[in-house]
Parts: C-alpha cells; structure tokens; sequence
C-alpha cells in the first residue's frame, strides 16, 4: 500500500495533467472549429454568414443608441464604395431590442452595404460581443480572420488596411 | 435546523452575487443621456468655476480671487 503523502502527490500530478489535457483539448477546439454559420437573413438576400461568393465577410454589430455606431457607419459606406468589386461584403447586424428605433438609425445613416435585424441578439451571443460596436472579418471559407472592438476616427486607416490585407 | 437555515439563507443571499451583469448589447437604457452621472457638464463647469474661485483652497477648477470668478 502506497504512503497517503504519495498519494496526494500523485493525484494532484494527475488533476495537474488532466488540467493540461483540457486546455490543449480547447486549443485544439479553437483551431478545428466548423466554419461558423448565421443563417440569419440579410437585406441583400444572403445569411449574414454562410452565403454568396463573396472573398470576405465583414460583420459589424450596431445599435442604435450607440454613439460610436453612428461614426462607423459613413466609413462602412466607404469601404463598401472601394471594396466591393474586390469581393468585400459587409453585413451591419443591428441589435436594438425595438426594430423602430433601428429603423429610425437607418434612415438617417443610409447605409449601401447589406443590413440585418437581430433583435434576440443571438448571433451577438454566438461571437460573444463584448462592446459596441465591434466588427468581425471572415473569410471566404467563414472562418475568423481578425476581429475589432469599438470605432474610433483614428482607426479608420487601420482598419482600411486590415481589410485590404483580407481581400488579398 | 436552525443552522441549516441559516446555511440556506446565506446561499440564498450568495445567490443575489451570481447576477450576470448586462451583455454589451444591452446597455441601451444605460445609455441614455438621464443615466449620467453628470447630465450637464457645462453647467458643472460654470458652478465650479464660481465656488473655487471664492473657496481658493479647494481648487482644481479654475482660478481663486473671490468675486464673481470672471477672471
């Protein structure tokens, strides 16, 4: 019979590989996922992700209370207005909880590039939002190319060229 | 049984910690303009200007001398 300290020793070895062997199972995961899918439809007729021939997906979360949002909005027409003839599609999901009030944003903004309404916020939960607004490219073949949180003025270069680096 | 009410009671009350706080999507009522803690910054400004400029020692919003604060 083994002494009891040797015991707790290996058992904690034990929880300490099981520990390490769960954490490479979500590294491993992360890298294997499907290619993610949202099926819910956009103004130009397609899924938000998961349709179309497009080279990549840029996916933007708005509402309409959100200050920043409201800045993004004329640089997506931008973007769209550049890049779209090289195979950039944008898709701005907006998440207010009342279609009215989102509708009423729209008006304003005049947005050219594809909208969708998801006032259940599921695709939101699906990416795990963190702020607002906060954009998602994805590529051809759905899978995460770089994500960003907020909207500044001074990101707007930055983000040009990200999506530039994208369409690649 | 009355420390395994006690116990229940404390769980109940450890619950009320666990309460998610809001996703960033809903924040819309937090947003509004009345959920500020300082609804009219002008105004502050104008206040202050005014108090510190009688109360020198307290400082940190413009100039002291007393009177109206013009200066």
């Amino acid at each position: 019979m083994a002494e009891p300290g040797k015991l707790t020793l290996d058992s904690r070895r034990r929880d300490l590989l099981a520990l390490a062997a769960g954490l490479l199972a979500v590294g491993a995961t992360a890298a294997d996922a499907p290619p993610l899918e949202l099926a819910l439809p956009a103004s130009d007729g397609l899924p938000v992700l998961g349709g179309g021939n497009t080279r990549a997906t840029y996916i933007d979360f708005w509402a309409s209370w959100c200050a920043p949002c409201r800045l993004s909005f004329p640089w997506m027409n931008e973007m769209h207005d550049r890049l779209s003839a090289r195979g950039l599609r944008i898709v701005a999901v907006g998440l207010d909880r009342r279609e009215a009030d989102a509708r009423r944003f729209l008006e304003r903004a005049q947005p050219r590039f594809a909208i969708a309404l998801d006032p259940g916020a599921d695709s939101a939960r699906r990416l795990d939002v963190q702020a607002m607004p906060s954009s998602y490219m994805f590529s051809a073949e759905r899978r995460l190319l770089f994500s960003h949180r907020g909207f500044r003025p001074e990101d707007r270069e930055a983000l040009e060229g990200r999506l530039r680096a994208a369409l690649a | 049984m009355r420390r395994a009410a006690a116990i229940t009671l404390i769980a109940l009350l450890l619950g009320g910690c666990a309460i998610e706080p809001p996703r960033a999507w809903e924040r819309d009522l937090l947003a509004r303009p009345a959920m500020t803690m300082d609804p009219d910054p002008l105004e502050r400004r104008i206040m202050y200007n005014i108090y510190t400029s009688r109360e020198n020692s307290f400082g940190g919003n413009g100039v002291g001398g007393g009177g109206c604060g013009c200066n």
